[in-house]
Protein backbone atom coordinates (compact mmCIF):
# COMPACT_ATOMS: atom_id res chain seq x y z
CA UNK A 1 0.00 0.00 0.00
CA UNK A 2 1.54 3.37 -0.99
CA UNK A 3 0.15 6.89 -1.12
CA UNK A 4 1.25 10.03 -3.09
CA UNK A 5 -0.01 13.47 -2.12
CA UNK A 6 -0.68 16.02 -4.86
CA UNK A 7 1.56 19.15 -4.53
CA UNK A 8 -0.10 22.06 -2.79
CA UNK A 9 2.52 24.75 -3.81
CA UNK A 10 1.40 25.26 -7.42
CA UNK A 11 2.36 28.67 -9.10
CA UNK A 12 -0.42 31.28 -9.27
CA UNK A 13 -2.84 30.71 -12.09
CA UNK A 14 -2.31 34.27 -13.56
CA UNK A 15 1.39 33.65 -14.06
CA UNK A 16 0.71 30.34 -15.75
CA UNK A 17 -1.86 31.98 -18.03
CA UNK A 18 0.55 34.80 -18.97
CA UNK A 19 3.27 32.28 -19.70
CA UNK A 20 0.97 30.16 -21.88
CA UNK A 21 -0.34 33.32 -23.63
CA UNK A 22 3.17 34.58 -24.30
CA UNK A 23 4.32 31.22 -25.59
CA UNK A 24 1.21 30.86 -27.76
CA UNK A 25 1.57 34.38 -29.23
CA UNK A 26 5.22 33.76 -29.90
CA UNK A 27 4.38 30.50 -31.64
CA UNK A 28 1.59 32.11 -33.72
CA UNK A 29 3.80 35.11 -34.56
CA UNK A 30 6.71 32.93 -35.70
CA UNK A 31 4.32 30.82 -37.77
CA UNK A 32 2.76 33.90 -39.36
CA UNK A 33 6.16 35.38 -40.10
CA UNK A 34 7.17 32.10 -41.73
CA UNK A 35 4.03 32.01 -43.80
CA UNK A 36 4.51 35.68 -44.78
CA UNK A 37 8.06 34.97 -45.96
CA UNK A 38 6.81 32.03 -47.98
CA UNK A 39 4.04 34.23 -49.37
CA UNK A 40 6.61 36.80 -50.52
CA UNK A 41 9.10 34.29 -51.93
CA UNK A 42 6.73 31.91 -53.74
CA UNK A 43 5.48 33.06 -57.11
CA UNK A 44 2.64 30.63 -57.66
CA UNK A 45 -0.71 32.36 -57.28
CA UNK A 46 -2.46 29.22 -56.14
CA UNK A 47 0.07 28.62 -53.43
CA UNK A 48 -0.03 32.32 -52.48
CA UNK A 49 -3.81 32.14 -52.26
CA UNK A 50 -3.52 29.01 -50.15
CA UNK A 51 -0.89 30.60 -47.89
CA UNK A 52 -3.03 33.73 -47.62
CA UNK A 53 -5.94 31.57 -46.55
CA UNK A 54 -3.72 29.87 -43.98
CA UNK A 55 -2.55 33.31 -42.78
CA UNK A 56 -6.12 34.53 -42.38
CA UNK A 57 -7.19 31.30 -40.68
CA UNK A 58 -4.06 31.44 -38.48
CA UNK A 59 -4.78 35.01 -37.48
CA UNK A 60 -8.38 34.12 -36.70
CA UNK A 61 -7.37 31.07 -34.66
CA UNK A 62 -4.69 33.06 -32.86
CA UNK A 63 -7.27 35.68 -32.00
CA UNK A 64 -9.74 33.03 -30.85
CA UNK A 65 -7.02 31.31 -28.81
CA UNK A 66 -6.07 34.60 -27.18
CA UNK A 67 -9.70 35.22 -26.40
CA UNK A 68 -10.05 31.69 -24.98
CA UNK A 69 -6.86 31.91 -22.96
CA UNK A 70 -8.34 34.80 -21.04
CA UNK A 71 -10.49 32.23 -19.20
CA UNK A 72 -7.52 30.00 -18.40
CA UNK A 73 -6.76 31.53 -14.96
CA UNK A 74 -10.27 30.79 -13.70
CA UNK A 75 -9.99 27.18 -14.96
CA UNK A 76 -6.62 26.82 -13.29
CA UNK A 77 -8.03 28.25 -10.09
CA UNK A 78 -10.83 25.72 -10.14
CA UNK A 79 -8.38 22.89 -10.85
CA UNK A 80 -6.18 24.04 -8.02
CA UNK A 81 -9.15 24.16 -5.65
CA UNK A 82 -10.12 20.62 -6.65
CA UNK A 83 -6.60 19.38 -6.13
CA UNK A 84 -6.47 20.95 -2.69
CA UNK A 85 -9.80 19.34 -1.81
CA UNK A 86 -8.54 16.01 -3.06
CA UNK A 87 -5.44 16.41 -0.97
CA UNK A 88 -7.48 17.20 2.11
CA UNK A 89 -9.68 14.19 1.45
CA UNK A 90 -6.69 11.96 1.02
CA UNK A 91 -5.12 13.23 4.21
CA UNK A 92 -8.42 12.64 6.01
CA UNK A 93 -8.62 9.15 4.62
CA UNK A 94 -5.08 8.44 5.73
CA UNK A 95 -5.86 9.86 9.13
CA UNK A 96 -9.03 7.77 9.39
CA UNK A 97 -7.16 4.72 8.15
CA UNK A 98 -4.40 5.21 10.71
CA UNK A 99 -7.05 5.79 13.37
CA UNK A 100 -8.88 2.63 12.39
CA UNK A 101 -5.66 0.69 12.32
CA UNK A 102 -4.72 1.95 15.76
CA UNK A 103 -8.24 1.26 17.04
CA UNK A 104 -8.24 -2.24 15.63
CA UNK A 105 -4.75 -2.91 16.98
CA UNK A 106 -5.91 -1.97 20.44
CA UNK A 107 -9.47 -3.24 20.20
CA UNK A 108 -8.86 -6.67 18.72
CA UNK A 109 -6.72 -7.98 21.60
CA UNK A 110 -9.31 -6.54 23.96
CA UNK A 111 -12.15 -8.33 22.15
CA UNK A 112 -10.01 -11.41 22.10
CA UNK A 113 -9.48 -11.30 25.86
CA UNK A 114 -13.14 -10.53 26.54
CA UNK A 115 -14.32 -13.34 24.29
CA UNK A 116 -11.85 -15.71 25.92
CA UNK A 117 -13.11 -14.56 29.31
CA UNK A 118 -16.70 -15.21 28.24
CA UNK A 119 -15.72 -18.64 26.93
CA UNK A 120 -13.89 -19.53 30.13
CA UNK A 121 -16.70 -18.28 32.34
CA UNK A 122 -19.25 -20.15 30.25
CA UNK A 123 -17.24 -23.35 30.53
CA UNK A 124 -16.72 -22.92 34.30
CA UNK A 125 -20.38 -22.14 34.90
CA UNK A 126 -21.63 -25.00 32.77
CA UNK A 127 -19.18 -27.40 34.38
CA UNK A 128 -20.39 -26.21 37.78
CA UNK A 129 -23.99 -26.66 36.65
CA UNK A 130 -23.25 -30.14 35.36
CA UNK A 131 -21.64 -31.02 38.69
CA UNK A 132 -24.67 -29.77 40.57
CA UNK A 133 -27.03 -31.67 38.30
CA UNK A 134 -24.88 -34.76 38.72
CA UNK A 135 -25.23 -34.40 42.49
CA UNK A 136 -29.00 -33.96 42.14
CA UNK A 137 -29.10 -36.97 39.86
CA UNK A 138 -27.16 -39.11 42.33
CA UNK A 139 -29.39 -38.03 45.21
CA UNK A 140 -32.46 -38.77 43.13
CA UNK A 141 -31.08 -42.19 42.25
CA UNK A 142 -30.56 -42.87 45.94
CA UNK A 143 -34.04 -41.53 46.76
CA UNK A 144 -35.67 -43.63 44.05
CA UNK A 145 -33.78 -46.72 45.22
CA UNK A 146 -34.74 -46.06 48.85
CA UNK A 147 -38.34 -45.42 47.89
CA UNK A 148 -38.39 -48.58 45.80
CA UNK A 149 -36.94 -50.61 48.65
CA UNK A 150 -39.39 -49.08 51.11
CA UNK A 151 -42.31 -49.74 48.81
CA UNK A 152 -40.98 -53.26 48.29
CA UNK A 153 -40.68 -53.76 52.02
CA UNK A 154 -44.15 -52.41 52.55
CA UNK A 155 -45.58 -54.65 49.91
CA UNK A 156 -43.60 -57.74 50.92
CA UNK A 157 -44.23 -60.30 53.64
CA UNK A 158 -42.24 -58.25 56.12
CA UNK A 159 -43.65 -54.98 54.85
CA UNK A 160 -46.59 -53.01 56.01
CA UNK A 161 -49.02 -55.28 54.20
CA UNK A 162 -47.42 -58.29 55.88
CA UNK A 163 -47.65 -56.60 59.27
CA UNK A 164 -51.29 -55.80 58.62
CA UNK A 165 -52.01 -59.35 57.57
CA UNK A 166 -50.18 -60.69 60.64
CA UNK A 167 -52.04 -58.31 62.96
CA UNK A 168 -55.31 -59.22 61.29
CA UNK A 169 -54.61 -62.91 61.76
CA UNK A 170 -53.33 -62.63 65.35
CA UNK A 171 -56.07 -60.29 66.53
CA UNK A 172 -58.66 -62.44 64.79
CA UNK A 173 -57.32 -65.48 66.60
CA UNK A 174 -57.42 -63.53 69.87
CA UNK A 175 -61.04 -62.57 69.27
CA UNK A 176 -61.82 -66.18 68.42
CA UNK A 177 -60.11 -67.33 71.62
CA UNK A 178 -62.17 -64.85 73.62
CA UNK A 179 -65.31 -66.04 71.85
CA UNK A 180 -64.44 -69.62 72.68
CA UNK A 181 -63.75 -68.64 76.30
CA UNK A 182 -67.16 -67.02 76.47
CA UNK A 183 -68.77 -70.09 74.95
CA UNK A 184 -67.05 -72.21 77.60
CA UNK A 185 -68.27 -69.81 80.26
CA UNK A 186 -71.83 -70.05 78.94
CA UNK A 187 -71.56 -73.81 79.00
CA UNK A 188 -70.28 -73.64 82.56
CA UNK A 189 -73.18 -71.41 83.49
CA UNK A 190 -75.58 -73.89 81.98
CA UNK A 191 -74.01 -76.63 84.06
CA UNK A 192 -74.27 -74.46 87.18
CA UNK A 193 -77.90 -73.81 86.29
CA UNK A 194 -78.30 -77.59 86.01
CA UNK A 195 -76.76 -77.82 89.48
CA UNK A 196 -79.52 -75.52 90.70
CA UNK A 197 -82.03 -78.07 89.47
CA UNK A 198 -80.20 -80.76 91.45
CA UNK A 199 -80.52 -78.61 94.62
CA UNK A 200 -84.29 -78.64 94.07
CA UNK A 201 -84.20 -82.41 94.05
CA UNK A 202 -81.99 -82.34 97.12
CA UNK A 203 -84.47 -80.01 98.83
CA UNK A 204 -87.32 -82.41 98.14
CA UNK A 205 -85.12 -85.30 99.22
CA UNK A 206 -84.44 -83.38 102.50
CA UNK A 207 -88.18 -82.86 102.96
CA UNK A 208 -88.73 -86.53 102.21
CA UNK A 209 -86.10 -87.44 104.82
CA UNK A 210 -87.87 -85.18 107.34
CA UNK A 211 -91.17 -86.86 106.45
CA UNK A 212 -89.65 -90.35 106.85
CA UNK A 213 -88.21 -89.23 110.20
CA UNK A 214 -91.62 -87.97 111.30
CA UNK A 215 -93.27 -91.22 110.27
CA UNK A 216 -90.50 -93.19 111.92
CA UNK A 217 -90.98 -91.13 115.07
CA UNK A 218 -94.67 -91.85 114.94
CA UNK A 219 -93.95 -95.51 114.33
CA UNK A 220 -91.51 -95.56 117.28
CA UNK A 221 -94.13 -93.94 119.45
CA UNK A 222 -96.61 -96.65 118.50
CA UNK A 223 -93.95 -99.25 119.18
CA UNK A 224 -93.28 -97.74 122.65
CA UNK A 225 -97.00 -97.87 123.36
CA UNK A 226 -97.15 -101.49 122.27
CA UNK A 227 -94.03 -102.23 124.34
CA UNK A 228 -95.59 -100.65 127.44
CA UNK A 229 -98.66 -102.75 126.86
CA UNK A 230 -96.50 -105.86 126.69
CA UNK A 231 -95.13 -105.06 130.16
CA UNK A 232 -91.96 -106.70 131.29
CA UNK A 233 -91.64 -108.52 128.02
CA UNK A 234 -91.78 -105.34 126.03
CA UNK A 235 -89.25 -103.47 128.16
CA UNK A 236 -86.35 -104.18 125.86
CA UNK A 237 -88.47 -103.38 122.81
CA UNK A 238 -89.48 -100.09 124.53
CA UNK A 239 -85.79 -99.14 124.78
CA UNK A 240 -85.34 -99.87 121.09
CA UNK A 241 -88.45 -97.91 120.25
CA UNK A 242 -87.17 -95.03 122.28
CA UNK A 243 -83.83 -95.11 120.51
CA UNK A 244 -85.60 -95.31 117.15
CA UNK A 245 -87.67 -92.29 118.14
CA UNK A 246 -84.51 -90.46 119.17
CA UNK A 247 -82.88 -91.37 115.88
CA UNK A 248 -85.93 -90.34 113.91
CA UNK A 249 -85.96 -87.00 115.74
CA UNK A 250 -82.30 -86.49 114.90
CA UNK A 251 -82.96 -87.64 111.31
CA UNK A 252 -85.79 -85.16 111.10
CA UNK A 253 -83.58 -82.41 112.43
CA UNK A 254 -80.80 -83.41 110.10
CA UNK A 255 -83.21 -83.49 107.16
CA UNK A 256 -84.45 -80.09 108.18
CA UNK A 257 -80.88 -78.75 108.40
CA UNK A 258 -80.07 -80.31 105.06
CA UNK A 259 -83.09 -78.61 103.59
CA UNK A 260 -82.05 -75.27 105.06
CA UNK A 261 -78.46 -75.70 103.86
CA UNK A 262 -79.66 -76.66 100.45
CA UNK A 263 -81.88 -73.62 100.48
CA UNK A 264 -78.95 -71.45 101.44
CA UNK A 265 -76.75 -73.08 98.82
CA UNK A 266 -79.46 -72.70 96.23
CA UNK A 267 -79.92 -69.05 97.16
CA UNK A 268 -76.19 -68.40 96.87
CA UNK A 269 -76.08 -70.31 93.60
CA UNK A 270 -78.99 -68.28 92.24
CA UNK A 271 -77.31 -65.03 93.25
CA UNK A 272 -74.06 -66.22 91.67
CA UNK A 273 -75.91 -67.22 88.53
CA UNK A 274 -77.59 -63.82 88.38
CA UNK A 275 -74.28 -61.99 88.88
CA UNK A 276 -72.51 -64.25 86.45
CA UNK A 277 -75.28 -63.70 83.93
CA UNK A 278 -74.83 -59.94 84.32
CA UNK A 279 -71.05 -60.33 83.91
CA UNK A 280 -71.56 -62.59 80.91
CA UNK A 281 -73.77 -59.99 79.26
CA UNK A 282 -71.16 -57.31 79.95
CA UNK A 283 -68.46 -59.65 78.63
CA UNK A 284 -70.49 -60.24 75.49
CA UNK A 285 -70.89 -56.51 74.98
CA UNK A 286 -67.18 -55.95 75.66
CA UNK A 287 -66.23 -58.71 73.25
CA UNK A 288 -68.53 -57.28 70.59
CA UNK A 289 -67.06 -53.81 71.11
CA UNK A 290 -63.48 -55.15 71.12
CA UNK A 291 -64.10 -57.14 67.95
CA UNK A 292 -65.58 -54.10 66.27
CA UNK A 293 -62.70 -51.88 67.51
CA UNK A 294 -60.08 -54.38 66.32
CA UNK A 295 -61.72 -54.58 62.90
CA UNK A 296 -61.96 -50.80 62.68
CA UNK A 297 -58.34 -50.29 63.73
CA UNK A 298 -57.19 -52.92 61.27
CA UNK A 299 -59.26 -51.32 58.54
CA UNK A 300 -57.76 -47.90 59.30
CA UNK A 301 -54.28 -49.41 59.38
CA UNK A 302 -54.95 -51.09 56.07
CA UNK A 303 -56.20 -47.85 54.51
CA UNK A 304 -53.23 -45.92 55.91
CA UNK A 305 -50.89 -48.60 54.62
CA UNK A 306 -52.49 -48.44 51.18
CA UNK A 307 -52.13 -44.66 51.18
CA UNK A 308 -48.48 -44.92 52.23
CA UNK A 309 -47.86 -47.49 49.50
CA UNK A 310 -49.63 -45.32 46.92
CA UNK A 311 -47.66 -42.29 48.10
CA UNK A 312 -44.37 -44.22 47.97
CA UNK A 313 -45.21 -45.46 44.50
CA UNK A 314 -46.15 -41.97 43.34
CA UNK A 315 -42.96 -40.54 44.89
CA UNK A 316 -40.92 -43.20 43.16
CA UNK A 317 -42.52 -42.44 39.80
CA UNK A 318 -42.11 -38.67 40.23
CA UNK A 319 -38.50 -39.06 41.34
CA UNK A 320 -37.79 -41.28 38.35
CA UNK A 321 -39.36 -38.68 36.05
CA UNK A 322 -37.34 -35.86 37.64
CA UNK A 323 -34.21 -37.97 37.36
CA UNK A 324 -34.92 -38.52 33.68
CA UNK A 325 -35.41 -34.76 33.20
CA UNK A 326 -32.17 -34.01 35.03
CA UNK A 327 -30.33 -36.46 32.80
CA UNK A 328 -31.81 -34.70 29.76
CA UNK A 329 -30.66 -31.35 31.14
CA UNK A 330 -27.15 -32.71 31.64
CA UNK A 331 -27.15 -33.95 28.06
CA UNK A 332 -28.50 -30.57 26.92
CA UNK A 333 -25.61 -28.81 28.60
CA UNK A 334 -23.32 -30.29 25.98
CA UNK A 335 -24.03 -27.12 23.99
CA UNK A 336 -21.23 -25.52 26.02
CA UNK A 337 -18.66 -27.60 24.18
CA UNK A 338 -19.95 -26.47 20.80
CA UNK A 339 -20.21 -22.82 21.87
CA UNK A 340 -16.75 -23.01 23.42
CA UNK A 341 -15.26 -24.29 20.18
CA UNK A 342 -17.02 -21.58 18.14
CA UNK A 343 -15.70 -18.87 20.47
CA UNK A 344 -12.22 -20.42 20.29
CA UNK A 345 -12.29 -20.11 16.52
CA UNK A 346 -13.35 -16.46 16.77
CA UNK A 347 -10.55 -15.79 19.29
CA UNK A 348 -7.99 -17.49 17.06
CA UNK A 349 -9.09 -15.44 14.09
CA UNK A 350 -8.93 -12.23 16.09
CA UNK A 351 -5.40 -13.16 17.10
CA UNK A 352 -4.49 -13.78 13.49
CA UNK A 353 -5.96 -10.41 12.43
CA UNK A 354 -4.12 -8.62 15.24
CA UNK A 355 -0.82 -10.13 14.12
CA UNK A 356 -1.49 -9.20 10.50
CA UNK A 357 -2.35 -5.60 11.40
CA UNK A 358 0.76 -5.31 13.58
CA UNK A 359 2.88 -6.60 10.75
CA UNK A 360 1.37 -4.15 8.26
CA UNK A 361 1.77 -1.20 10.61
CA UNK A 362 5.43 -2.05 11.11
CA UNK A 363 5.88 -2.29 7.35
CA UNK A 364 4.25 1.13 6.93
CA UNK A 365 6.42 2.64 9.64
CA UNK A 366 9.52 1.21 8.01
CA UNK A 367 8.44 2.50 4.58
CA UNK A 368 8.17 -0.99 3.13
CA UNK A 369 5.59 -2.00 0.56
CA UNK A 370 2.48 -3.48 2.17
CA UNK A 371 0.72 -6.36 0.49
CA UNK A 372 -3.05 -6.31 0.48
CA UNK A 373 -4.74 -8.99 2.55
CA UNK A 374 -6.08 -11.83 0.44
CA UNK A 375 -9.63 -11.69 1.76
CA UNK A 376 -10.82 -14.76 -0.16
CA UNK A 377 -7.98 -16.84 1.23
CA UNK A 378 -8.70 -15.46 4.70
CA UNK A 379 -12.33 -16.54 4.41
CA UNK A 380 -11.33 -19.98 3.17
CA UNK A 381 -8.93 -20.32 6.10
CA UNK A 382 -11.72 -19.44 8.57
CA UNK A 383 -13.99 -21.97 6.95
CA UNK A 384 -11.38 -24.69 7.35
CA UNK A 385 -11.38 -24.17 11.12
CA UNK A 386 -15.11 -24.84 11.52
CA UNK A 387 -16.07 -28.04 13.24
CA UNK A 388 -19.84 -27.83 13.18
CA UNK A 389 -22.24 -27.79 10.28
CA UNK A 390 -24.09 -24.76 11.65
CA UNK A 391 -20.83 -22.77 11.61
CA UNK A 392 -20.47 -23.53 7.92
CA UNK A 393 -24.12 -22.61 7.34
CA UNK A 394 -23.71 -19.27 9.13
CA UNK A 395 -20.56 -18.60 7.13
CA UNK A 396 -22.59 -19.11 3.98
CA UNK A 397 -25.28 -16.71 5.21
CA UNK A 398 -27.80 -19.19 6.61
CA UNK A 399 -28.48 -17.69 10.03
CA UNK A 400 -31.26 -20.11 10.91
CA UNK A 401 -29.32 -23.34 10.84
CA UNK A 402 -29.67 -25.10 14.17
CA UNK A 403 -27.43 -27.60 15.89
CA UNK A 404 -28.43 -31.24 15.57
CA UNK A 405 -30.47 -32.32 18.57
CA UNK A 406 -29.58 -36.00 18.43
CA UNK A 407 -26.52 -38.17 18.19
CA UNK A 408 -25.10 -39.18 14.88
CA UNK A 409 -23.06 -42.37 15.09
CA UNK A 410 -20.95 -43.83 12.33
CA UNK A 411 -19.32 -47.22 12.74
CA UNK A 412 -16.22 -48.00 10.72
CA UNK B 1 -14.70 -56.94 37.57
CA UNK B 2 -16.02 -53.95 35.64
CA UNK B 3 -14.38 -52.86 32.42
CA UNK B 4 -12.40 -49.64 32.29
CA UNK B 5 -13.02 -46.83 29.82
CA UNK B 6 -10.75 -43.82 29.28
CA UNK B 7 -12.61 -40.59 28.43
CA UNK B 8 -10.45 -37.93 26.77
CA UNK B 9 -11.94 -34.45 26.39
CA UNK B 10 -10.76 -30.93 27.21
CA UNK B 11 -14.30 -30.01 28.25
CA UNK B 12 -14.94 -30.92 31.88
CA UNK B 13 -18.71 -30.89 31.34
CA UNK B 14 -18.47 -33.43 28.52
CA UNK B 15 -16.25 -35.67 30.65
CA UNK B 16 -18.88 -35.44 33.38
CA UNK B 17 -21.76 -36.26 31.04
CA UNK B 18 -19.95 -39.25 29.53
CA UNK B 19 -18.86 -40.34 32.99
CA UNK B 20 -22.42 -40.34 34.35
CA UNK B 21 -23.66 -42.49 31.51
CA UNK B 22 -20.80 -44.98 31.76
CA UNK B 23 -20.67 -45.22 35.55
CA UNK B 24 -24.43 -45.68 35.58
CA UNK B 25 -23.96 -48.70 33.31
CA UNK B 26 -21.35 -50.17 35.64
CA UNK B 27 -18.13 -49.23 33.88
CA UNK B 28 -15.05 -47.83 35.60
CA UNK B 29 -14.17 -44.45 34.10
CA UNK B 30 -10.80 -42.74 33.84
CA UNK B 31 -10.52 -39.15 32.57
CA UNK B 32 -7.88 -37.24 30.62
CA UNK B 33 -7.93 -33.58 29.53
CA UNK B 34 -6.06 -33.99 26.22
CA UNK B 35 -4.13 -36.46 24.09
CA UNK B 36 -0.88 -36.06 26.01
CA UNK B 37 -2.58 -36.59 29.35
CA UNK B 38 -4.35 -39.62 27.89
CA UNK B 39 -1.10 -41.21 26.71
CA UNK B 40 0.29 -40.80 30.22
CA UNK B 41 -2.82 -42.46 31.68
CA UNK B 42 -2.47 -45.49 29.38
CA UNK B 43 0.70 -46.65 31.07
CA UNK B 44 0.18 -49.06 33.92
CA UNK B 45 -3.54 -49.37 33.28
CA UNK B 46 -5.73 -51.98 31.74
CA UNK B 47 -8.09 -49.96 29.56
CA UNK B 48 -10.76 -51.76 27.58
CA UNK B 49 -12.08 -48.88 25.47
CA UNK B 50 -11.24 -45.24 24.73
CA UNK B 51 -13.66 -42.38 24.02
CA UNK B 52 -11.80 -39.36 22.68
CA UNK B 53 -12.60 -35.83 21.52
CA UNK B 54 -10.89 -34.64 18.31
CA UNK B 55 -10.12 -30.95 18.84
CA UNK B 56 -8.07 -30.57 21.98
CA UNK B 57 -5.07 -28.47 23.05
CA UNK B 58 -1.55 -29.96 23.35
CA UNK B 59 -2.40 -33.11 21.41
CA UNK B 60 -5.53 -33.61 19.31
CA UNK B 61 -7.59 -36.78 19.31
CA UNK B 62 -6.44 -38.13 15.93
CA UNK B 63 -2.75 -37.81 16.88
CA UNK B 64 -3.46 -39.42 20.23
CA UNK B 65 -5.18 -42.42 18.65
CA UNK B 66 -2.29 -42.85 16.21
CA UNK B 67 0.21 -42.80 19.09
CA UNK B 68 -1.92 -45.14 21.16
CA UNK B 69 -2.14 -47.67 18.35
CA UNK B 70 1.67 -47.80 18.29
CA UNK B 71 1.65 -49.28 21.78
CA UNK B 72 1.48 -53.11 21.66
CA UNK B 73 -0.94 -53.30 24.60
CA UNK B 74 -3.41 -50.94 22.95
CA UNK B 75 -3.11 -51.96 19.33
CA UNK B 76 -6.55 -53.58 19.33
CA UNK B 77 -8.27 -51.41 21.94
CA UNK B 78 -11.46 -50.00 20.38
CA UNK B 79 -11.73 -46.22 20.09
CA UNK B 80 -14.85 -44.05 19.77
CA UNK B 81 -14.29 -40.50 18.56
CA UNK B 82 -16.72 -38.08 20.27
CA UNK B 83 -16.64 -34.71 18.57
CA UNK B 84 -18.55 -31.78 17.14
CA UNK B 85 -16.85 -32.47 13.81
CA UNK B 86 -19.28 -33.84 11.30
CA UNK B 87 -17.22 -33.49 8.10
CA UNK B 88 -16.56 -36.67 6.12
CA UNK B 89 -12.86 -35.85 5.68
CA UNK B 90 -12.39 -35.76 9.43
CA UNK B 91 -14.23 -39.05 9.82
CA UNK B 92 -11.92 -40.62 7.28
CA UNK B 93 -8.94 -39.29 9.23
CA UNK B 94 -10.34 -40.88 12.36
CA UNK B 95 -10.93 -44.17 10.60
CA UNK B 96 -7.42 -44.14 9.20
CA UNK B 97 -6.02 -43.48 12.67
CA UNK B 98 -7.78 -46.59 13.97
CA UNK B 99 -11.09 -45.39 15.42
CA UNK B 100 -14.02 -47.81 15.33
CA UNK B 101 -16.88 -45.34 15.66
CA UNK B 102 -17.54 -41.62 15.20
CA UNK B 103 -20.12 -39.94 17.44
CA UNK B 104 -21.15 -36.36 16.73
CA UNK B 105 -22.06 -34.24 19.77
CA UNK B 106 -24.54 -33.74 21.25
CA UNK B 107 -24.90 -37.42 22.01
CA UNK B 108 -27.63 -39.35 23.76
CA UNK B 109 -26.26 -41.49 26.61
CA UNK B 110 -28.24 -44.56 25.61
CA UNK B 111 -26.85 -44.47 22.06
CA UNK B 112 -23.34 -43.99 23.42
CA UNK B 113 -23.82 -46.94 25.77
CA UNK B 114 -25.08 -49.03 22.87
CA UNK B 115 -21.97 -48.22 20.85
CA UNK B 116 -19.73 -48.89 23.86
CA UNK B 117 -21.42 -52.20 24.57
CA UNK B 118 -21.12 -53.24 20.94
CA UNK B 119 -17.39 -52.44 20.76
CA UNK B 120 -16.24 -53.47 24.22
CA UNK B 121 -17.71 -56.95 23.91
Amino acid sequence: MSTTDLPDDLPPSGAIASKILTLSLAFVGITLVGLLLLFVTISSLWIKALLGLFLVVGLLMGGWACWDLRQLPQSLDRAQTSIAALNRLQRQEQQVLRNHLKLLTELLPLWQRQTELARTQLEDSITDLVNRFVEINERLQAAVAASRNTAGDMAGERGLAGVMSFADSELGQMVDTLSHAIEHRDQLLKEIAALSEITDELRSMGAEVAGIASQTNLLALNAAIEAARAGEFGRGFAVVADEVRTLSSRSGETGSRIGKRIEQANSTLQKTLERTGEFAQQDDERLARSTSAVREVLQQFRQSGDRILDSAHSLEQTSAQVQHNVEEIIVGLQFQDRVGQMLSHVVQDMQKLTQTLDQQRNQILQGEAVDAIDIDEWMRAIKRTYTTLEQVAVHQGDLHKKAASHSEITFF
Amino acid sequence: MSKTILVVDDSASIRQVVGIALRGAGYTVLEAVDGRDALAKLDGQKINLVISDVNMPNMDGISFVKEMKQKPNYKFTPVIMLTTEGAEEKKKEGQAAGAKAWVVKPFKPEQMLQAVSMLIN
